[in-house]
């Protein structure tokens, strides 16, 4: 028999995760139930699903955003200021399972199990989310991309819980573009996934931030791709550049639902596409 | 006997034929028949049953004290038992009854152990307990590798070493010279390689069944496309006469082909139910599903067409080879169709350590005609010719040449661009293929029809409903003749203690059951008017039934009216199909459709979308069109599947499955569904007393080949192998 929690609180939560940090930390089940035959049980399951501190989406200045970490990807996505603010998540979020998954799924969830196909990822990277995790001496915040520190690794600590994404202001102004490839339209896991971000300014490309998902062990910013775009206009040539130096830095995989080769070559005509895209 | 003139065929092409109508038979249905319910959209009776979830399948079958019954499957793909401990799962408390089912194995999943317990958490924590100490031996799962000369031996055969077994081998004239003659006469020769992969049937009802003994008397709750058979062989199995084992399938949830006898884990249901004293049930994991329940074989095709420059073909030489798992059984339906001067078909079974292959919805022809259509759109390349055109110039079907001007209309083949002339990065194209199938209605079922002194009808066939709409088809048959509107008509279906039903395979039931429920009808109606007419002291021959009411008396008498003057309570016909009822004249000699496929493809991502798929289908007297869109829009639906995601990944290195699920063994989704505009093309075709023709599977045949042209079309390179991922696309764009 597998123990199972459901606290009401967050204190009794962290509380809870303080005695039993061998648990597994539930919000939504969508991935821990799925695979519950497949895996060796847990020692035991803390369900933070029903916690109302975790839940809820509160505006902050400037149109900056706090998202709880166990609020359900349906609450996002009948969120006005989601759409308007965060249009990106929503899109992503939008193509996530189906409605029974999204009434289940978490941002909290997603990150917490860290897969590298995990959607939402790519895009709190290019968003510049911070992450908040509490435990029972406290708060502590961290970017998400300090957060993800390997294959399904995290900066968790076996006392923690995560409590809440952290969206800053002005993210409405830029131009955000997501864009997922799966093997079908709904319901399938990520072949490629592509977060971007960027505004023009005065014709130039300005706060560039390119993240992926599925072509390396973890979501990953590209560094060397945002660095060539900053400050240069958009053009056919830089979007071939920009291609070229993905290719050093991101090393895909083969596995059941593609190849390392077509990840590659799908990656950067994403990218490729997006910077083209940028040209008006 | 009596001669009958029909007139056969459909408009702009009839013919008349004379048809020999037994004594005691209504005259055939042709174009002149006045056909007043037939023909019209009747929904499916069962369909609200369905939908609100009132509809009991084998899997909602609950019985007080039943028990739960599994098996352990074989993880490897070769193996023997060397020891079996089964201790720690029997002590188990709710452990109710376990066997050992097998020691050789030669297949992941294969069953080992079987086991009954009273819950389905005990179930799995018993199967979990038990412990096998495998000798795991070489094996094979690649088709490709299983060819080798020094592949491991997948599974002992008589007559031969090696896994390649030679299949079919069939040319059209005196051999091989014929073939090599015509190819040489030939101005345009296309040598290619065309590749499909393996399709598990995926029943979203697993197989299996619910048994139940009272004394001797076993009912089983199967999940079956074949009630008699699936009687016949458990009785085989268990040593029982078949009367007493009742099946019973009212509804099941997918077939394909898959679900014909009782399997070993049906028979060791029934021995668990018998041991334990209590119903048991036992249905397939969905892992189990995918590895012991049946596939569509693979296929490699090494195809040799040739025509002369001015579009005829000439030669068609296919050498393939396919897996069907342990069994010999990777037929392909290629080449086929078109009249070509010579042809060859080289067929080779490769034997794999892998479950065994069954029908699989229009067995041979899927995986046969995405080769066939793509080399004859290749050879129109080759011509420089409009594909459509080629096909018309060498399909002898008269109806198919009518569907390829009805298809090509509704798809708007004149807009069909050059190959990879579209701009791009979004490109279309269209694609077209013909489907064929045989006129598969054949004699032997019975249908019992009772007409109550109230004015009840009721009609009762053993056949089950594989899901294309027996229920509803054996009421419009019987409606149509007594004059009543089908809701009037009570029918019960999938009781092997009623009249006997084929098993539906091949298409076979509505063609089967159609003529002999009209039958019954046609001869219980004959009793009404005669039992009518004696009371009324009128002629019966005046006498006559329609829009619900008994005619040719004074005044009109309600259908109920009618019956109350019934000497006694009910009277009832059994319809026979006899041979001479299946012997009418034929207007062509198979079943003909096409199908046109509009597809988008993203040039930079490879993902194939398809918009739309024109699929015209003759199945001779369209008998309800609704019934008939729901079928072909099913077949294009699996097509699309087929075409774009289905693949069984096999580990050649532990021979296991790596996606025995839904979750990575895609299937096509809601949101991947194209526009379907679906024509059924009727036919007033003969055959039997109702002209009714098989529908199930030929539309199943050319989804995959139109697709596949529509992506050459759109991207002007070919993928010559399923399924056709984007993967596929960029490497044939030369880009991966």
């Amino acid at each position: 028999m597998t123990a199972y929690l459901r606290p009401t609180s967050l204190d009794e939560a962290l509380a809870l995760r303080a005695a039993h940090p061998d648990y597994a930390v539930v919000a939504g089940g969508t991935d821990l139930l799925v695979g519950a035959l497949e895996r060796p049980a847990p020692a035991g399951v803390l369900d933070v699903f029903g916690v109302a501190e975790l839940v809820g989406i509160t505006p902050g200045p400037r149109e900056a955003l706090t998202v709880g970490a166990a609020t359900p990807y349906a609450r996002l996505l009948e969120s006005p200021r989601i759409r308007t603010t965060l249009p990106m998540l929503h899109t992503c979020v939008r193509e996530i399972g189906a409605a029974q998954i999204q009434a289940r799924g978490t941002l909290g969830g997603n990150a917490q199990t860290c897969s590298p196909v995990g959607d939402t990822l790519p895009v709190l990277l290019a968003l510049e989310a911070e992450v908040e995790l509490a435990n029972q001496a406290g708060r502590r915040r961290l970017p998400f991309a300090e957060f993800v520190t390997g294959y399904r690794q995290t900066a968790l600590a076996a006392d923690e819980l995560i409590v809440a994404f952290h969206f800053p202001a002005g993210l409405s102004r830029l131009r955000q573009h997501w864009r997922k490839v799966g093997t079908r339209r709904a319901q399938a896991i990520s072949k490629v996934m592509l977060a971007a971000v960027a505004s023009l300014d005065d014709g130039t490309i300005a706060s560039p931030r390119v993240a992926f998902g599925a072509v390396a062990d973890r979501p990953l910013r590209i560094q060397s791709v945002e660095a060539a775009l900053a400050g240069r206009p958009p053009s056919l040539g830089l979007a071939d550049e920009a291609a070229a130096l993905l290719e050093q830095a991101i090393t895909p995989i083969s596995d059941v639902r593609s190849s390392a080769d077509y990840r590659l070559q799908v990656a950067k005509n994403m990218l490729h596409r997006w910077v083209a895209s940028l040209v008006d | 006997m009596s001669n009958e003139q029909l007139r056969l065929g459909f408009e702009g092409f009839e013919l008349k034929a004379e048809a020999n109508v037994p004594d005691g038979a209504p005259r055939p249905w042709d174009l002149d028949s006045k056909l007043r319910v037939v023909g019209t959209d009747v929904p499916r009776l069962d369909g609200e049953d369905k939908v609100t979830g009132r509809a009991r399948y084998s899997y909602d079958q609950r019985f007080p004290g039943m028990v739960y019954a599994g098996i352990l499957g074989s993880p490897h793909a070769r193996a023997r038992v060397k020891a079996l401990d089964t201790k720690a799962a029997e002590q188990l408390a709710g452990v109710l009854h376990l066997e050992p089912l097998g020691d050789e194995l030669y297949y992941a999943g294969q069953p080992v152990v079987g086991v009954a317990a009273v819950s389905e958490e005990v179930l799995d924590d018993a199967l979990a307990a038990i412990r096998v100490d495998y000798e795991v031996l070489p094996h094979v799962v690649d088709t490709d590798a299983a060819m080798a000369p020094n592949a491991p031996q997948a599974v002992p055969r008589r007559g031969g070493d090696g896994n390649v077994v030679q299949g079919r081998r069939d040319t059209s004239g005196d051999g091989d010279a014929k073939v090599a003659a015509a190819h040489a006469a030939a101005d345009v020769i296309v040598e290619r390689e065309y590749r499909t992969q393996v399709q598990t049937h995926s029943c979203l009802e697993t197989h299996g069944t619910v048994c139940r003994w009272e004394g001797d008397q076993l009912t089983c709750y199967a999940s079956t496309q074949a009630t008699f058979a699936f009687q016949n062989t458990l009785a085989q199995a268990l040593k029982l006469r078949p009367q007493n084992v009742t099946v019973i399938t009212e509804h099941m949830g997918g077939g394909f082909g898959s679900k014909f006898g009782a399997d070993a884990w049906d028979v060791f249901c029934a021995r668990a139910a018998k041991a334990t004293g209590r119903p048991c049930r036992l249905m397939l994991t969905r892992k189990a599903e995918h590895l012991i329940a049946g596939n569509r074989p693979d296929s490699i095709q090494r195809c040799t067409f040739s025509a002369s420059k001015d579009g005829k073909l000439l030669g068609a030489e296919v050498h393939s080879w396919g897996t069907g798992g342990v069994a010999p059984s990777a037929s392909i339906a290629n080449p086929a169709v078109y009249a070509f001067e010579a042809q060859l078909s080289d067929q080779h079974h490769v034997l794999t350590n892998a479950g065994a292959a069954r029908a699989f919805r229009a067995p041979a022809h899927p995986q046969g005609f995405f080769a066939l259509e793509g080399m004859i759109d290749e050879v129109a390349k080759e011509l420089g010719m409009d594909p459509l055109e080629l096909r018309r110039k060498n399909d002898p079907h008269p109806v198919r040449q009518r569907q390829y001007e009805i298809g090509a209309e509704a798809i708007g083949w004149g807009r069909r661009k050059a190959d990879g002339a579209g701009e791009g990065p979004l490109k279309r194209g269209l694609g077209v293929a013909a489907a064929r199938w045989k006129h598969n209605g054949r004699p032997g079922c019975s249908v019992r029809c009772r007409i109550g002194k109230d004015g009840s009808v009721f009609v009762a066939s053993g056949a089950q409903d594989i899901g294309t709409g027996t229920r509803t088809l054996l009421a419009l048959m019987v409606a149509e003749e007594l004059g009543l509107e089908p809701s009037a008509v009570e029918v019960r279906i999938g009781h092997t203690t009623d009249p006997y039903g084929h098993g539906s395979g091949g298409s076979v039931t509505a063609p089967s059951i159609g003529p002999v429920a009209r039958q019954a009808a046609y001869e219980v109606k004959g009793q009404l008017l005669r039992a009518v007419a004696e009371r009324l002291g009128v002629e019966a021959g005046a006498l006559a039934l329609e829009g619900g009411q008994l005619t040719g008396t004074d005044t009109p008498l309600p259908f109920a009216k009618a019956c109350a003057l019934l000497p006694v309570d009910a009277i009832e016909a059994t319809g026979v199909g006899t041979r001479e009822l299946f012997s009418m004249p034929r207007f062509a000699p198979e079943v003909a459709g096409v199908q046109f496929a509009e597809v988008e493809v993203d040039v930079e991502t490879g993902l194939v979308r398809v918009v739309k798929v024109v699929a015209v289908q003759d199945c001779g007297l369209v008998a309800d069109p609704l019934l008939a869109r729901s079928q072909i829009n099913g077949a294009v639906i699996q097509g699309v599947s087929y075409a774009l995601f289905e693949q069984r990944h096999l580990d050649p290195k532990t021979g296991a499955m790596l996606n025995p699920n839904l979750l990575d063994y895609k299937i096509v989704g809601a949101l991947d569904v194209p526009e379907i505009v679906a024509i059924p093309f009727s036919v007033a075709n003969g055959i039997s007393t109702t002209g009714m023709s098989s529908l199930g599977e030929p539309p199943a045949v050319p989804t995959a080949g139109a697709i596949g042209n529509a992506v050459a079309n759109a991207i002007g390179a070919r993928v010559r192998s399923l399924p056709i991922t984007p993967d596929k696309v960029l490497a044939a764009l030369g880009e991966v």
